[in-house]
């Protein structure tokens, strides 16, 4: 038989292997001197880590604390759940009208992109500008208005210049 | 009269069920007795404070393990780095230095005749092989379950587990088995 790997001796000395897998190796042990000695020294391992105490005294002024700490944790949040079962809804009724006037704020603003002052660079005012020009040409398009554009430049181009000046921006802003 | 999971009977058989053997593996992982308390408390509380979701069937005492080598590592990670010098064969790696010079509560934790040289020994051990280890011993979890504690594959936690095993063996004669 081809001796096991080391880890399934780890398994063995610690009790974790099935008794199937168990047996096999116990055989294995029974005709082979170098796993032998592997299995004995893990059990040696394990006889040395017992020796330490595994449940070692904590100090009486520690634990007392903790059990003060661990009462005062449990009222504070039994406090918390009472006052959220009894005013959930409220909660909730608020949580919505927040969520309505954010919705409402913040919508125009997403809608009329402006260049802010915080963009001072001249190359980035550029690009801006040509961005402006852009959405104002393609709400032209949209309220029945022809543009006036170059005649080989279809919307689809315009849009696809767009984009890429989009995605420029958002990538030079993060930068 | 109720017996939810934070009742005061719950909670002191938690804090006495657990938190000695936390405050063992703390303190072996971090080698001061005063953080390994603090930290213990920590571990406890935070357990305490998710009592109600916790299922007998779930390996709860994993997870509070788990926590408890959460904030060693944490608190470890934190710690400035020292130089790196050095030493002479048979100087101490300072978990072991710790351990020499910090009185501990139980006097008998590491004053006991015996005992000595594991301490060191496990000491000296690499941080992740004696996570290892320890979870094994105070957690007194399955392999398996120590790999989804440290997040590490099961047959690294076993490599871990043989190497350190093999360095502490060699402390023991071979006729004290």
């Amino acid at each position: 038989m081809i001796c096991p790997n080391e880890t399934e001796w780890v398994l063995y000395a610690s009790g974790e292997l099935p008794p199937s897998r168990r047996q096999v190796l116990e055989s294995h042990l029974a005709g082979c001197d170098a796993c032998r000695r592997e299995a004995e020294s893990l059990v040696r391992g394990l006889a040395a880590l017992a020796t330490l105490e595994r449940t070692p005294a904590v100090r009486p002024e520690v634990m007392e604390t903790l059990r003060t700490r661990a009462r005062e944790a449990a009222t504070a949040r039994s406090t918390v759940v009472s006052i959220w079962h009894r005013y959930r809804w409220v909660a909730a009724a608020a949580a919505v009208v927040v969520l309505a006037v954010g919705l409402a704020t913040v919508t125009p603003k997403v809608c009329q992109p402006t260049v802010t002052p915080w963009v001072t660079d001249v190359h980035l005012q550029e690009e801006l500008a040509e961005i402006t020009a852009g959405v104002e040409m393609l709400e032209a398009c949209s309220n029945g208005k022809a543009p006036d554009v170059a005649s080989d430049a279809s919307d689809d181009q315009t849009y696809e210049e767009l984009e890429f000046f989009f995605d420029q921006l958002r990538a030079e802003v993060d930068a | 009269m109720t017996t939810g999971p934070t009742d005061p009977s719950s909670l002191e058989a938690l804090l006495v069920t657990f938190a000695p053997r936390v405050y063992g593996l703390l303190f072996r992982l971090i080698g001061r007795a005063d953080i390994a308390e603090d930290l213990m408390q920590e571990t406890m509380l935070r357990a305490f404070r998710s009592l109600d979701t916790y299922h007998p069937e779930g390996k709860f005492r994993a997870w509070v393990f788990r926590i408890a080598v959460n904030l060693a590592r944490d608190w470890i990670r934190r710690q400035p780095r020292e130089p790196s010098v050095s030493i002479d064969e048979g100087d101490d790696p300072p978990v072991a230095a710790s351990l020499r010079t910090v009185d501990p509560p139980d006097k008998g934790m590491t004053r006991r005749e015996g005992s000595r040289r594991v301490e060191v020994a496990i000491a000296r051990l690499s941080a992740a092989d004696r996570e290892v280890l320890l979870l094994r011993y105070y957690g007194d979890l399955a392999f398996k379950d120590i790999a989804r504690t440290t997040g590490e594959p099961l047959g690294t936690v076993l490599a871990r587990a043989h190497r350190a095993l093999k360095k502490l063996g060699e402390l023991l004669p071979e006729d004290e088995l």
